[in-house]
């Protein structure tokens, strides 16, 4: 059956040789044709040579998910091949140099051993050799299309005498493969050219140069295979205006609409380019006037988080962003922060963990973490995001909260989030409202910084505010600031503090405490958290067309936890699923905690990859047909 | 506005190292013996040199928990909580009965009966000729024409010795002039000798008749110069009243030969002296002269025991002194001329050693007890330090610091709420607590973040971080060092005792290989990073060292440190009267290595502005001038032991601040910083424009 503008494309190769621009140039391409797109990045912690891939799905729906096949392989080396060839559905096409044909197995050093193993098992048991062409025998026998494709050659034809040096052949060869990409689903060349232009953004020369690698493989790939591909992609007119962002990009646009004027970081994966982006759009307008965020990288953590804290003594909003291990570093001033009631916004992306862990990878593995970090006992808000256009509005949300009630709010985001990519409707800050709090100037003498108050909040002063002098400490203190070990005092400053969380769980609408997708009184009720929001919604849409009774209950507040409003749902489900990217199902474990409601099943992965549409697809099949396991494991990924 | 020092004050009443002591502990001012509680700022109190120092700062605070009540041997007892410094004298050579004493600061709970308080001497002399005389007044036709000045001489001394042991102010009866008074004495009846000699002296200094009258029936001879210009006079030297007789200040600084006709004439009135056993006593009713012939008679180099006799029936309460040993009642005799062989008196040996500067009193016993409640504290300029009835009590060196920072910010006259103190954790950390500023007291090591976020977010505040030296060069060495690299304009003030005051004293990174301070049970083992060499390599721009107990330098380094644009940082060496037993005051001070010709102490600090040292890095120096500061810099941040350089050692004015550095990337940041963007308008709706940056990522 023909299929029109759905397709799931993967490009792989060394680290460091393209893979990006590749992704990017092709998901760009489609995004220009009015398609939607989703990217999801994987790479290795290291920066030449290891191997890294790019997913790209394609769609004329909205796409916010990868798949666990691939309809177009696109390789640039071996390595790829080996690692990713099982993946390409019967009838999908591989793309690949045919000047590798004879590469072995054991030659390609980068493989883990696992995974070589795995490979060279793979072919011996079906007596093919352990080399590229071993690999394609067996593609082609599993009905797979094969589009070798001479860049070399190609090239060489393009330059004439002026052959290019390597790496820019290197690079003129990624743009050729997408190109070759075009060509097999017969998408126009144009958008492919308009991609370039955005890309190589007045790089006139780069642009041409691309340009017409681009049109040789396109053409070779027209003359060279006459047979139709089953996939075709065609633009679509976009009823809306889209961009395509990454996660960390929405997120530092919504630190810029949230009015953050302090960002500090130290170098992290995947958290730093969130920085960077901002760092590199430091300057703005403000309502006619300039603005602009100071961006500081520190020393360390320590110097981050408490950098970001005196700052927002200071009066500016101010916020950190980092993973697990720099996190980790941050919880004895995250406590500080708590006791000062000091409003500083930590965005946190969860990565493999624990210690270093998969620097690069994905997991939710730090929820019960960042409920507890810190000694003691101190309110903090908690909120995830599940997509990128949450990521966006929801850091206008924490700095809010953060002001408001007077707290440090962590935003729990994740590798999947920071490193993926999606055409997303356009942002609009105006959508989002500021909310300082009871931010207090105009005083007289004997001002409380920690004054009593019914909702525990007490009218906040800045840096610098006349008659408005406070002080902090570590220590416990009284109204003003002061040490004090009384215990009276104590009691009433802790019911004080927590009495804050108490409003906030009140104050916070339900909209942007949960998301419901579908009828609550369904024969399923999934609940999750995060990333997997995505690849949930898009098996949900199969799956309720497939007239399957199933709902979505997305968790944005994980403290204070809405346990009522989780209980209330969950009591009228007849089978209740927690789908996250962690071992033990923290989550889960958090709701029946709080509601003491257990979940039937665990839908977990914790590989260091993302989950996919197909595997959220195939763990509800299993349950809805009673055969599942309490506890599934999902592993696919390379 | 101009303000005062009292305007950067808190009410806050620090709680940790200094110590306190119980109300009602009797403190010696100038002129008077005070307890604690009533002593106020500007007050002079005696210090651990001998000298009177004015007071800079009274603290009081709730105490609940343990007091140590220390009796000593004689001079009576001081009540302390446990961790206050009091200075004692230590054999050097702990197991012989040397004569070599070392002074340490040692924690009320650390000293053992038998230890010897070191109580100074008032050492202050000034030696005066004459003394004016009030000024007649114009109703006054009875007084007979007196001097304008009295001599003071022996005699004169004498007189006043007999007036305050017997004389009283005769205001005649209500009928005639207020103006008509007398200076009366009355004696024994046997004592017609001094009688003879009050005649002598009044006729010879001031030409006045002396009447005397038998009191037949009570064996007394009543004496009276008629004058009422005398009699004011003595009524403003000496109080009225027997129960407030007292010296004038000046009496009390006379040189040792003069105060010895003074001894006389008290000894003659109201003193005893047993005729063969050594025993003498001197008794009085005013507590304050009881208190003021001690330090006379520590002058002299004797040691009384001091006791009170409460009142009963009939009596007041009533003060004596006693002179109970062999070696002190023989030295009195002999002052007051008592015609005996010093041999000749029976009796015990004396307990207490007779020092230059201080005389040492073993510790009786010490005691200990439950108590809840206020508990005061003083900062004394200079010494830091104040003499108790029986002890010299130190208060801690921060206080010093804390001082000069109060100071720093008086003589700038900064707006408190544009001022900014952020310390971290030690003992230095509860600064903030009592200045009148923004007050932030972070976390162990992080100060300089903490303080360098709130300067980028607002760089109109004046922004001042504190801290120790295991604080800022341990656990946040990481953030010293790119403090540096930033240079952004906060000022650091680093307290360096060498030691972990707070935890009891471990090493500190300053200290130095090999050193054993008395916490160590072996000395230590790592050597001690250079703090100065250390600000250097990490590109603070402005680099000091300065010295606790040199308030008026450290005032001076501040204010300068505040004003550089960059970051600064002030090295302040730090005694730690309770841990560091190694670099101590006296120790800094070279009182171990005194000048054989004049006998006066050598410092170790020194001030490198007084020997012509510059510090100043300009703008257009040849890299060849530059390599030279910076060659004497190295120089004098090598420099320790014998002479320990203090003052600016370097100030480099040609690396950009950090903001300066943001301001090359964001032009309008002093104008706009983070903190004072209008980030929403009046509805909250966000003011940004972020089309600009989305058009970037448009695909449709």
């Amino acid at each position: 059956m023909p299929q029109k503008n759905s397709l799931a494309w993967l490009v792989g190769g060394a680290q460091g040789s393209g893979v990006d621009s590749a992704a990017n140039l092709f998901a760009k391409a489609c995004a220009f044709g009015g398609l939607y797109v989703y990217g999801q990045r994987e790479y290795y912690s290291n920066i030449m040579g290891e191997h890294s891939y790019y997913q790209v799905t394609v769609s004329d729906r909205p796409v916010r998910s990868t798949r666990s096949y691939t309809d177009i392989l696109v390789s640039a080396d071996a390595e790829t091949v080996f690692l990713h060839a099982l993946t390409v559905k019967p009838n999908g096409a591989l793309v690949y140099d045919p000047k590798l044909i004879d590469t072995t197995v054991s030659k390609v050093a980068a493989l883990e051993h696992r995974a070589r193993h795995d490979i060279q098992h793979y072919l011996q048991s079906r007596d093919l050799d352990e080399t590229l062409g071993g690999m394609l025998q067996d593609a082609q026998a599993r009905g797979v299309r094969l589009y070798p494709v001479p860049f070399d050659e190609l090239l060489q034809k393009m330059m004439g005498e002026k052959a290019p040096q390597l790496a820019q052949a290197k690079r003129l060869a990624n743009a050729m493969a997408v190109a070759a990409s075009c060509a097999i689903v017969r998408y126009d060349i144009k958008l492919l050219e308009r991609a370039l232009e955005d890309i190589f953004h007045g790089k006139k020369k780069v642009i041409e140069l691309n340009l017409r690698a681009c049109e040789l493989a396109y053409e070779y790939i027209i003359k060279n295979f006459t047979q139709d591909f089953p996939i075709t992609l065609e633009p679509i007119k976009a009823s809306e205006s889209r961009i395509y962002v990454t996660g960390n990009q929405a997120t530092a646009l919504g630190k810029l609409a949230a009015g953050c004027t302090v960002q500090t970081y130290y170098p992290i994966s995947p958290a730093t380019d969130e920085s960077t982006y901002l760092e590199a759009h430091q300057v703005f307008e403000r309502h006619g006037e300039r603005g602009a965020i100071v961006v500081v990288q520190v020393e360390d953590e320590i110097a981050a988080i408490t950098m970001a804290t005196g700052a927002a003594l200071a009066g500016a909003r101010a916020a950190t962003s980092t993973s697990g291990p720099g996190f980790s570093l941050m919880v004895e001033a995250l406590g500080w922060a708590g006791i000062n009631e000091v409003p500083v916004v930590v965005t946190l992306y969860q990565r493999g963990s624990p210690s270093t862990g998969l620097p690069t990878r994905h997991e939710q593995g730090d929820l019960r973490f960042v409920l507890h970090a810190g000694h003691g006992e101190f309110p903090r808000i908690v909120l995830a995001s599940g997509d990128l256009e949450e990521c966006f509005y929801d850091e206008i949300r924490a700095f809010n909260y953060a002001e408001k009630y007077q707290l440090p709010v962590i935003h729990l985001l994740d590798k999947a989030l920071a490193s993926s990519s999606q055409t997303s409707p356009i942002f609009d800050p105006l959508k989002g409202r500021i909310d300082r709090g009871v931010l207090v100037s105009d005083l007289s003498d004997g001002y409380k910084r920690f004054a009593y108050t019914e909702s525990g909040i007490s009218p906040r002063t800045i840096l610098g505010t006349p008659n408005g002098i406070f002080w902090n400490t570590g220590d416990e203190h009284d109204e003003f600031g002061h040490i004090t070990e009384d215990p009276v005092e104590r009691v009433r400053m802790m019911d004080k503090r927590a009495k804050k969380l108490e409003i906030a769980a009140r104050e916070i609408s339900l909209s942007e405490k949960l998301n419901i997708f579908g009828d609550p009184d369904s024969e399923l009720v999934l609940v999750s958290w995060g990333s997997p929001k995505g690849a949930i919604l898009d098996a949900l849409e199969v799956l309720h067309a497939e007239k399957h009774s199933v709902c979505f209950v997305q968790c944005r507040l994980l403290s204070p936890l809405p346990s009522d409003d989780l209980k209330r749902l969950l009591e009228r489900a007849k089978r209740r699923a927690c789908i996250e990217n962690n071992y033990s199902g923290q989550f889960a474990g958090l709701v029946r905690e709080q509601t003491g409601i257990a979940m039937d099943h665990l839908i977990l992965k914790f590989n260091g990859r993302p989950i996919t549409r197909d595997e959220v697809y195939h763990s509800v099949k299993e349950i809805l047909s009673g055969k599942a396991p309490r506890r599934m494991v999902l592993t696919h990924g390379a | 506005m101009v303000r005062k020092a009292q305007d950067y004050k808190t009410n806050v009443h620090n709680n940790w190292c200094p110590g306190c002591v119980l109300p009602g502990s009797l403190i010696h001012t100038n002129p008077d013996i005070k307890p604690i509680e009533t002593i106020t700022v500007g007050d002079r109190v005696l210090g651990w040199d001998g000298h009177y120092h004015r007071v800079t700062e009274v603290f009081s605070h709730r105490h609940q928990g343990p007091m140590y009540r220390i009796r000593a041997k004689c001079l009576g007892e001081t009540v302390l909580t446990p961790e206050h410094p009091v200075l004692i004298a230590r054999r050097h050579h702990p197991k012989r009965h040397n004569k070599r004493f070392e002074l340490v600061w040692e924690r009320a709970d650390q000293i053992k009966k038998g230890d010897y308080l070191a109580y100074p001497i008032l050492s202050e002399v000034i030696d005066l000729e004459e003394v004016e005389l009030p000024k007649k007044l114009l109703m006054d036709r009875k007084s007979s024409l007196l001097p304008d000045k009295v001599k003071i001489s022996g005699a004169f001394l004498r007189l006043v010795g007999y007036y305050l042991a017997e004389g009283w102010i005769d205001q005649r009866s209500a009928n005639k002039s207020k103006l008509d008074a007398s200076v009366c004495f009355s004696f024994n009846i046997n004592e017609h000798e001094y009688v003879e000699d009050i005649k002598r002296i009044v006729s010879n200094l001031f030409g006045l008749q002396v009447t005397s009258k038998e009191k037949s029936g009570r064996n007394l001879v009543e004496v009276s110069i008629h004058s009422s210009r005398l009699a004011r006079a003595f009524r403003e030297w000496f109080g009225s009243g027997a129960q407030n007789k007292r010296l004038p200040h000046f009496m009390m600084l006379l040189p040792l030969e003069k105060q010895r006709e003074l001894l006389k004439g008290l000894w003659r009135g109201d003193g005893w002296v047993h005729p063969t056993r050594a025993r003498a006593s001197y008794r009085t009713i005013s507590k304050k002269l009881r208190d003021q012939l001690k330090l006379l008679l520590l002058r002299q180099g004797i040691v009384p025991s001091v006791y009170t006799d409460p009142a009963r029936p009939g009596h007041r309460e009533a003060y004596t002194l006693f002179v109970t040993n062999q070696r002190d009642v023989a030295h009195l005799a002999k002052i007051l001329g008592l015609r005996r062989r010093t041999g000749r008196f029976t009796g015990k040996p004396p307990s207490t050693i007779v020092g230059q500067n201080f005389v040492m009193i073993p510790v009786a016993s010490i005691e200990t007890f439950e108590y809840d409640g206020p508990v005061w504290n003083l900062e004394v300029e200079d010494v830091h330090s104040y003499v108790s009835e029986c002890a010299t009590l130190h208060n801690c060196g921060d206080f010093g610091i804390l001082n000069a920072v109060q100071m720093a910010l008086t003589e700038l006259d900064l707006d408190p709420h544009r001022v900014a103190v952020f310390s971290g954790i030690g003992c230095s950390g509860k600064t903030p607590h009592y200045i009148n500023t923004y007050g932030i007291h972070t976390l162990h090591g992080r100060v300089l973040p903490y303080a360098t976020g709130a300067k980028l977010a607002n760089p109109d505040l004046t922004v001042i971080a504190v801290g120790g030296d295991g604080d800022g060069l341990g656990i946040g060495a990481g953030h010293f060092v790119n403090a540096g690299r930033r240079n952004t304009d906060i000022t650091y003030i680093l307290h360096n005792n060498g030691v972990y005051g707070l935890t009891k004293g471990q090493a500190s990174p300053t200290l130095k290989l090999g050193v054993q301070t008395k916490s160590l049970p072996q000395p230590n083992i790592n050597q001690g990073v250079n703090p100065l060499f250390l600000a250097l390599a990490a590109g603070y721009t402005f680099i000091a060292r300065s010295y606790a107990y040199d308030i008026k330098h450290l005032v001076s380094v501040i204010k300068q440190a505040i004003a550089h644009n960059g970051s600064a940082f002030i090295d302040v060496l730090q005694p730690c009267p309770t841990y560091n037993d190694i670099n101590t005051r006296e120790w800094y001070g070279g009182e171990d290595r005194k000048d054989p010709q004049t006998g006066k102490a050598l410092p170790r600090v020194y001030k490198v502005e007084e020997q012509g040292y510059d510090p100043l890095i300009r703008p257009g120096m040849s890299d060849a001038e530059i390599t030279e500061k910076l060659n004497k810099f190295i120089e004098k941040a090598l420099e320790w032991g014998d002479r320990i350089p203090i003052g600016i050692l370097l100030k480099n004015e040609t690396v950009p601040s950090y903001e300066e550095r943001i301001a090359q990337r964001i032009p309008f940041y002093r104008e706009a910083p983070p903190a004072k963007q209008t980030i929403a308008d009046s509805q909250g709706r966000p003011t940004i424009d972020l089309t600009k940056f989305l058009d970037e990522l448009k695909v449709t």
